[in-house]
Protein backbone atom coordinates (compact mmCIF):
# COMPACT_ATOMS: atom_id res chain seq x y z
CA UNK A 1 0.00 0.00 0.00
CA UNK A 2 2.68 2.62 0.59
CA UNK A 3 4.52 1.31 -2.32
CA UNK A 4 1.71 2.28 -4.46
CA UNK A 5 1.01 5.54 -2.98
CA UNK A 6 5.01 6.57 -3.17
CA UNK A 7 4.85 4.99 -7.00
CA UNK A 8 1.33 7.03 -7.35
CA UNK A 9 3.30 10.48 -5.89
CA UNK A 10 6.34 9.88 -8.27
CA UNK A 11 4.22 9.49 -11.54
CA UNK A 12 2.33 12.52 -10.90
CA UNK A 13 5.42 14.69 -10.11
CA UNK A 14 6.41 12.87 -13.32
CA UNK A 15 3.53 13.87 -14.85
CA UNK A 16 3.31 17.70 -14.16
CA UNK A 17 7.13 18.33 -14.97
CA UNK A 18 7.09 17.01 -18.02
CA UNK A 19 3.68 18.92 -18.99
CA UNK A 20 4.62 22.42 -17.43
CA UNK A 21 8.24 21.96 -19.47
CA UNK A 22 7.28 19.92 -22.47
CA UNK A 23 4.14 22.74 -23.14
CA UNK A 24 6.84 24.81 -23.80
CA UNK A 25 8.41 23.25 -26.54
CA UNK A 26 6.21 21.66 -28.17
CA UNK A 27 4.92 22.47 -31.94
CA UNK A 28 1.66 24.01 -31.82
CA UNK A 29 -0.30 25.13 -34.91
CA UNK A 30 -0.43 28.75 -35.32
CA UNK A 31 -3.91 30.12 -35.57
CA UNK A 32 -4.95 33.63 -35.64
CA UNK A 33 -6.14 35.64 -32.21
CA UNK A 34 -4.94 32.35 -29.92
CA UNK A 35 -1.22 32.54 -31.30
CA UNK A 36 1.00 31.44 -28.59
CA UNK A 37 -1.68 31.27 -25.87
CA UNK A 38 -2.76 28.22 -27.64
CA UNK A 39 -0.34 26.86 -25.38
CA UNK A 40 -2.59 28.00 -21.90
CA UNK A 41 -4.33 24.39 -23.35
CA UNK A 42 -2.03 22.34 -21.27
CA UNK A 43 -2.04 24.85 -17.81
CA UNK A 44 -5.22 26.25 -17.46
CA UNK A 45 -8.00 23.41 -18.90
CA UNK A 46 -6.36 21.13 -16.43
CA UNK A 47 -6.59 22.88 -13.20
CA UNK A 48 -10.58 22.94 -14.08
CA UNK A 49 -10.30 19.28 -14.61
CA UNK A 50 -8.65 18.82 -11.15
CA UNK A 51 -11.31 20.69 -9.85
CA UNK A 52 -14.62 18.65 -11.51
CA UNK A 53 -12.67 15.28 -10.44
CA UNK A 54 -12.32 16.84 -6.58
CA UNK A 55 -16.24 17.54 -7.04
CA UNK A 56 -17.46 14.20 -8.56
CA UNK A 57 -14.63 12.87 -4.84
CA UNK A 58 -17.14 14.70 -3.21
CA UNK A 59 -20.53 13.72 -4.84
CA UNK A 60 -19.53 10.65 -4.40
CA UNK A 61 -18.60 10.22 -0.82
CA UNK A 62 -21.73 12.11 0.00
CA UNK A 63 -23.76 9.59 -1.68
CA UNK A 64 -21.60 6.68 -0.14
CA UNK A 65 -22.76 9.13 3.50
CA UNK A 66 -26.50 9.10 2.99
CA UNK A 67 -25.86 5.28 2.12
CA UNK A 68 -23.97 4.01 5.01
CA UNK A 69 -24.41 7.16 7.95
CA UNK A 70 -20.73 6.56 8.89
CA UNK A 71 -19.23 9.91 9.51
CA UNK A 72 -15.67 9.32 7.53
CA UNK A 73 -17.52 10.01 4.03
CA UNK A 74 -18.53 13.31 5.04
CA UNK A 75 -15.28 13.85 6.36
CA UNK A 76 -14.25 13.39 2.78
CA UNK A 77 -16.54 15.20 1.40
CA UNK A 78 -16.07 18.15 3.39
CA UNK A 79 -11.93 17.89 2.33
CA UNK A 80 -13.00 17.35 -1.40
CA UNK A 81 -15.18 20.71 -1.51
CA UNK A 82 -12.59 22.56 -0.04
CA UNK A 83 -10.07 21.49 -2.40
CA UNK A 84 -12.98 22.51 -5.01
CA UNK A 85 -12.48 26.08 -4.23
CA UNK A 86 -9.16 25.89 -3.83
CA UNK A 87 -8.92 24.54 -7.81
CA UNK A 88 -11.07 27.20 -8.81
CA UNK A 89 -9.22 30.58 -7.99
CA UNK A 90 -6.36 29.61 -10.00
CA UNK A 91 -9.17 28.31 -12.62
CA UNK A 92 -10.73 31.64 -12.78
CA UNK A 93 -7.74 34.15 -12.80
CA UNK A 94 -5.81 31.98 -16.08
CA UNK A 95 -8.96 32.02 -17.15
CA UNK A 96 -9.17 35.93 -17.15
CA UNK A 97 -5.70 36.05 -17.97
CA UNK A 98 -6.29 34.13 -21.44
CA UNK A 99 -9.54 36.32 -22.17
CA UNK A 100 -7.95 39.24 -21.63
CA UNK A 101 -5.71 38.97 -24.38
CA UNK A 102 -7.95 36.62 -26.83
CA UNK A 103 -11.54 37.69 -26.43
CA UNK A 104 -10.28 41.08 -25.36
CA UNK A 105 -12.29 41.78 -21.90
CA UNK A 106 -11.36 39.79 -18.85
CA UNK A 107 -14.97 39.09 -17.83
CA UNK A 108 -18.14 38.87 -20.32
CA UNK A 109 -21.26 38.42 -19.26
CA UNK A 110 -22.04 37.06 -22.98
CA UNK A 111 -20.10 34.19 -21.89
CA UNK A 112 -22.12 31.32 -19.87
CA UNK A 113 -19.63 28.99 -19.37
CA UNK A 114 -18.01 32.05 -17.20
CA UNK A 115 -21.28 32.98 -15.84
CA UNK A 116 -21.65 29.03 -14.68
CA UNK A 117 -18.51 29.14 -13.11
CA UNK A 118 -18.99 32.00 -11.12
CA UNK A 119 -22.34 30.45 -9.77
CA UNK A 120 -21.38 27.21 -9.39
CA UNK A 121 -18.74 28.35 -7.14
CA UNK A 122 -21.10 30.65 -5.17
CA UNK A 123 -22.75 27.12 -4.69
CA UNK A 124 -20.01 25.45 -3.75
CA UNK A 125 -19.89 28.61 -0.75
CA UNK A 126 -23.16 28.44 -0.02
CA UNK A 127 -22.02 24.57 0.76
CA UNK A 128 -19.62 25.93 3.44
CA UNK A 129 -22.03 28.70 4.97
CA UNK A 130 -25.01 25.45 5.24
CA UNK A 131 -22.07 22.99 7.01
CA UNK A 132 -20.45 25.88 9.40
CA UNK A 133 -23.82 27.15 10.05
CA UNK A 134 -25.80 24.51 11.53
CA UNK A 135 -24.89 23.68 15.03
CA UNK A 136 -25.75 19.41 15.30
CA UNK A 137 -23.08 17.80 13.67
CA UNK A 138 -25.00 14.83 12.07
CA UNK A 139 -27.67 17.19 10.94
CA UNK A 140 -24.65 19.12 9.30
CA UNK A 141 -23.47 15.88 7.69
CA UNK A 142 -27.24 14.64 6.53
CA UNK A 143 -28.10 18.29 5.10
CA UNK A 144 -24.56 19.06 3.65
CA UNK A 145 -23.97 16.12 1.31
CA UNK A 146 -27.51 16.27 0.46
CA UNK A 147 -26.58 19.81 -0.76
CA UNK A 148 -23.47 18.52 -2.05
CA UNK A 149 -25.30 16.20 -3.97
CA UNK A 150 -27.42 19.10 -5.44
CA UNK A 151 -24.06 21.78 -5.92
CA UNK A 152 -22.34 19.29 -8.22
CA UNK A 153 -25.59 18.46 -10.12
CA UNK A 154 -25.75 22.24 -10.84
CA UNK A 155 -22.36 22.67 -11.82
CA UNK A 156 -22.23 19.86 -14.13
CA UNK A 157 -25.39 21.27 -15.98
CA UNK A 158 -23.81 25.13 -15.24
CA UNK A 159 -21.00 24.57 -16.88
CA UNK A 160 -20.99 21.26 -18.91
CA UNK A 161 -24.64 21.31 -20.72
CA UNK A 162 -25.86 25.53 -19.95
CA UNK A 163 -22.81 26.26 -22.90
CA UNK A 164 -23.76 24.10 -24.86
CA UNK A 165 -27.33 25.01 -25.15
CA UNK A 166 -26.48 28.50 -26.25
CA UNK A 167 -23.47 30.37 -27.77
CA UNK A 168 -20.12 30.29 -26.22
CA UNK A 169 -17.19 31.66 -26.91
CA UNK A 170 -15.49 28.19 -25.41
CA UNK A 171 -14.31 25.30 -27.98
CA UNK A 172 -16.78 22.80 -28.09
CA UNK A 173 -19.70 24.77 -26.79
CA UNK A 174 -22.70 26.47 -29.02
CA UNK A 175 -21.91 25.47 -32.54
CA UNK A 176 -18.04 25.89 -31.88
CA UNK A 177 -15.89 23.21 -33.29
CA UNK A 178 -14.15 21.53 -29.82
CA UNK A 179 -10.58 21.10 -29.08
CA UNK A 180 -10.78 17.48 -30.82
CA UNK A 181 -11.79 18.49 -33.83
CA UNK A 182 -8.58 20.86 -35.13
CA UNK A 183 -7.80 22.75 -32.49
CA UNK A 184 -5.73 20.17 -30.53
CA UNK A 185 -3.58 18.33 -32.92
CA UNK A 186 -1.54 14.96 -32.38
CA UNK A 187 1.34 17.04 -30.84
CA UNK A 188 -0.67 18.69 -28.46
CA UNK A 189 -2.79 15.32 -26.94
CA UNK A 190 1.03 14.10 -25.94
CA UNK A 191 1.19 17.07 -23.49
CA UNK A 192 -2.31 17.81 -23.10
CA UNK A 193 -3.17 14.09 -21.55
CA UNK A 194 -0.48 14.07 -19.17
CA UNK A 195 -1.27 17.27 -17.87
CA UNK A 196 -4.92 16.37 -16.72
CA UNK A 197 -3.91 12.88 -15.41
CA UNK A 198 -0.87 14.95 -13.53
CA UNK A 199 -2.87 17.71 -12.41
CA UNK A 200 -5.59 15.33 -11.27
CA UNK A 201 -2.86 12.98 -9.42
CA UNK A 202 -1.79 16.54 -7.67
CA UNK A 203 -5.58 17.66 -6.80
CA UNK A 204 -5.68 14.07 -5.16
CA UNK A 205 -2.84 13.74 -3.48
CA UNK A 206 -3.37 17.82 -1.87
CA UNK A 207 -6.96 16.02 -0.82
CA UNK A 208 -5.14 13.19 1.00
CA UNK A 209 -3.15 15.71 3.15
CA UNK A 210 -5.65 17.91 3.74
CA UNK A 211 -8.18 15.13 5.04
CA UNK A 212 -5.36 13.60 6.93
CA UNK A 213 -4.92 17.29 8.94
CA UNK A 214 -8.64 17.52 9.09
CA UNK A 215 -8.47 13.77 10.92
CA UNK A 216 -5.96 15.01 13.35
CA UNK A 217 -7.76 18.37 14.00
CA UNK A 218 -10.91 16.61 14.74
CA UNK A 219 -9.92 14.16 17.33
CA UNK A 220 -7.01 15.53 18.40
CA UNK A 221 -6.89 19.30 18.89
CA UNK A 222 -9.47 19.59 21.40
CA UNK A 223 -11.82 21.10 18.84
CA UNK A 224 -15.67 20.56 19.01
CA UNK A 225 -15.88 20.70 15.48
CA UNK A 226 -14.04 21.24 11.91
CA UNK A 227 -17.01 21.79 9.93
CA UNK B 1 6.88 18.64 -41.88
CA UNK B 2 8.96 20.72 -40.62
CA UNK B 3 7.64 23.43 -38.28
CA UNK B 4 8.39 26.32 -40.96
CA UNK B 5 6.96 24.24 -43.71
CA UNK B 6 3.69 23.69 -41.97
CA UNK B 7 3.92 27.64 -40.38
CA UNK B 8 4.18 28.56 -44.25
CA UNK B 9 1.48 25.97 -44.79
CA UNK B 10 -0.61 27.51 -42.05
CA UNK B 11 -0.31 30.83 -42.76
CA UNK B 12 -1.02 30.33 -46.68
CA UNK B 13 -4.64 28.77 -45.96
CA UNK B 14 -5.13 31.46 -43.21
CA UNK B 15 -4.65 34.36 -45.94
CA UNK B 16 -7.04 31.78 -48.08
CA UNK B 17 -9.60 32.18 -45.40
CA UNK B 18 -9.54 35.87 -43.97
CA UNK B 19 -8.15 37.45 -47.18
CA UNK B 20 -10.75 40.58 -46.25
CA UNK B 21 -9.25 40.75 -42.75
CA UNK B 22 -5.64 41.55 -43.26
CA UNK B 23 -5.30 41.99 -39.62
CA UNK B 24 -5.99 38.24 -38.78
CA UNK B 25 -4.61 36.83 -42.09
CA UNK B 26 -1.20 36.54 -39.85
CA UNK B 27 -0.95 33.79 -36.75
CA UNK B 28 2.63 34.96 -35.43
CA UNK B 29 4.44 32.83 -33.22
CA UNK B 30 7.01 33.41 -30.98
CA UNK B 31 9.58 31.64 -33.72
CA UNK B 32 12.29 34.48 -33.12
CA UNK B 33 12.19 34.35 -29.40
CA UNK B 34 12.61 30.39 -29.85
CA UNK B 35 15.54 30.95 -32.65
CA UNK B 36 17.76 32.64 -29.90
CA UNK B 37 17.92 29.68 -27.71
CA UNK B 38 17.66 31.14 -24.43
CA UNK B 39 14.16 29.86 -23.72
CA UNK B 40 16.03 26.59 -22.63
CA UNK B 41 17.15 29.12 -19.73
CA UNK B 42 13.85 29.94 -18.70
CA UNK B 43 12.85 25.86 -19.01
CA UNK B 44 15.40 25.04 -16.40
CA UNK B 45 13.89 28.05 -14.34
CA UNK B 46 10.80 26.81 -14.47
CA UNK B 47 12.23 23.57 -13.82
CA UNK B 48 14.38 24.07 -10.77
CA UNK B 49 10.85 25.85 -9.48
CA UNK B 50 9.18 22.87 -9.88
CA UNK B 51 10.90 20.59 -8.30
CA UNK B 52 11.32 22.75 -5.64
CA UNK B 53 7.44 22.89 -5.00
CA UNK B 54 7.22 18.76 -5.34
CA UNK B 55 10.09 17.94 -3.35
CA UNK B 56 8.50 20.47 -0.64
CA UNK B 57 5.43 18.68 -1.11
CA UNK B 58 7.02 15.01 -0.70
CA UNK B 59 8.65 16.55 2.59
CA UNK B 60 5.17 17.68 3.79
CA UNK B 61 3.37 14.86 2.87
CA UNK B 62 5.81 12.72 5.18
CA UNK B 63 5.42 14.56 8.11
CA UNK B 64 1.95 14.89 7.82
CA UNK B 65 1.64 11.14 7.41
CA UNK B 66 3.77 10.41 9.96
CA UNK B 67 1.80 12.90 12.67
CA UNK B 68 -1.73 10.89 11.08
CA UNK B 69 0.10 7.17 11.86
CA UNK B 70 1.06 8.29 14.87
CA UNK B 71 -2.55 9.60 16.00
CA UNK B 72 -4.05 6.34 14.64
CA UNK B 73 -1.55 4.32 16.73
CA UNK B 74 -2.45 6.51 19.86
CA UNK B 75 -6.23 6.22 19.19
CA UNK B 76 -6.33 2.18 18.74
CA UNK B 77 -4.54 2.10 22.11
CA UNK B 78 -7.49 4.12 23.65
CA UNK B 79 -7.36 7.97 23.51
CA UNK B 80 -11.19 8.21 23.38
Amino acid sequence: MKRYSFAFKIITSILLLYSVLYGLLVDVPALPILNETIRNLFYHVPVWFAMMFMAAVGMFNAVRFLMKKELKYFDNTHAASLMVIFFSIPGLLTGMLWARFTWGTWWTFQEPKLNGVAISILIYCVYFLLTYGIPDLKQTAVVGSAYNIFSFVMMMIFIMVMPRLTSSLHPGNGGNPAFGSYDLDNRMRTVFYPAVLGWIGLSYWLYDLLKKYLWIQKNFSGKQRVY
Amino acid sequence: MDSKEFFRKAAGVLILLFWADSALAQAEMADAFRSEGKIYVVLAVIAVVWICLLVFLFYLDKKINRIYGECKTKMQSGHE
